[in-house]
């Protein structure tokens, strides 16, 4: 099946959203039906969408964490209801006293830089911080039921980025 | 009501009426046609990964998604500095290269240029320290070391006036584009 595209007057935009048809519809064609256990993940994400400490993360709205692409949520709801954003030690405490080791990167605002803000690793959240997001081991947002580690990014409470997330 | 994007056909719907809003989105925040390009690109890559989590059912609910979705890969773009493509290339597709009409008219829609007039106005409103500063810094690209040599003055006081001079422009912008796409 193919779908006529109005022109946008922009040929690249036009050419992209053919790529796409093609490759969804090669993705529908082999994607195996949804299983009854992401039938039942959905309906606690629901529920967990709902927690202040979930809604707070990355500074968005409980709509946006529950559209967004994160898989903390899914994949560890448990670990999810344990991050404070306002707190990142305790939330460290907190993951680490149920097992998951946590990796601190810190990360700032870089003015006039050649990126708008520049992260290092830190053993331990600096004072005067909060969380940024919370991250696979790897810095990518891929987390499973296995994962044993998190990177939790962290930046100043008076930071640009900090506020940009708010 | 069932879910605009039930099945293949109401993807690429989706794709048709929204992808060009959202590329004009990520364009007055990037003011780089090709990283909005990209960044269109992985937004959609994720809305197709993330189907079964959209839970609307009117094209303005899926609008709101989308835009959700837009910021969060905006927000890592700005954070990260590099677009990111896990989404685009798990779905295996390439991001075509933007030709020069398609520039042009990107640029159009986006109202790019009237915003580097505005830029321009509001810097010539900077304070002339200011406004040295950010002509060293951010136009011939030097370091700012060279920066505080060529005004005489410390590393840290070269910095803190680029760092104001910056953030007054991007008052600015800020205030253009909501004035902007309250407009339209």
């Amino acid at each position: 099946m193919t779908t006529q595209h109005d022109p946008s007057g922009i040929h690249a935009l036009d050419e992209l959203g053919r790529r796409f048809e093609i490759a969804t519809l090669r993705r529908r064609a082999s994607a195996p039906r949804p299983r009854r256990s992401l039938v039942m993940v959905t309906a606690g994400l629901v529920a967990l969408a709902a927690t202040p400490a979930v809604a707070a993360i990355s500074g968005v709205s409980i709509s946006g964490v529950f559209n967004s692409h994160s898989s903390i949520e899914e994949a560890l709801p448990e670990a999810a209801a344990l991050i404070d954003p306002a707190d990142p030690v305790a939330t460290g405490k907190a993951l680490r006293r149920r097992g998951i080791a946590v990796k601190w990167s810190f990360v700032q605002d870089n003015p006039g830089g050649p990126s708008p803000t520049t992260a290092r690793d830190v053993s331990a959240p600096p004072s005067g911080t909060q969380i940024l997001s919370v991250l696979g081991a790897d810095g990518s947002a891929k987390v499973t039921e296995d994962t044993q580690v998190l990177l939790i990014e962290v930046a100043p409470n008076d930071s640009d980025i900090v506020r940009a997330h708010r | 009501m069932q879910s605009p994007l039930k099945d293949a056909a109401g993807f690429t719907e989706a794709y048709r009426t929204h992808s060009q809003s959202i590329l004009v989105f990520l364009t007055r925040r990037t003011y780089d046609p090709e990283t909005a390009l990209d960044l269109t690109a992985e937004t959609f890559a994720r809305a197709f990964a993330g189907r079964r989590r959209f839970r609307g059912s009117t094209d303005e609910e899926l609008a709101a998604w989308l835009f959700a979705i837009a910021r969060n890969v905006l927000a890592r773009f700005l954070r990260r500095g590099v677009a990111e493509r896990r989404a685009i290339t798990r779905l295996g597709v390439e991001v075509p290269a933007l030709e020069p009409a398609d520039v042009a008219r990107i640029v159009e829609l986006a109202g790019l240029t009237e915003m580097r007039d505005a830029v321009v106005r509001e810097f010539r409103t900077l304070s002339e320290d200011q406004r040295e500063a950010l002509q060293l810094r951010v136009v011939e690209e030097l370091s700012y070391i060279d920066v505080a040599r060529r005004l005489d003055v410390s590393e840290p006081t070269a910095r803190a006036r680029v760092s104001r001079g910056l953030r007054t422009l991007a008052a600015a912008l800020d205030h253009h584009q909501m004035t902007r796409e309250t407009i339209t």
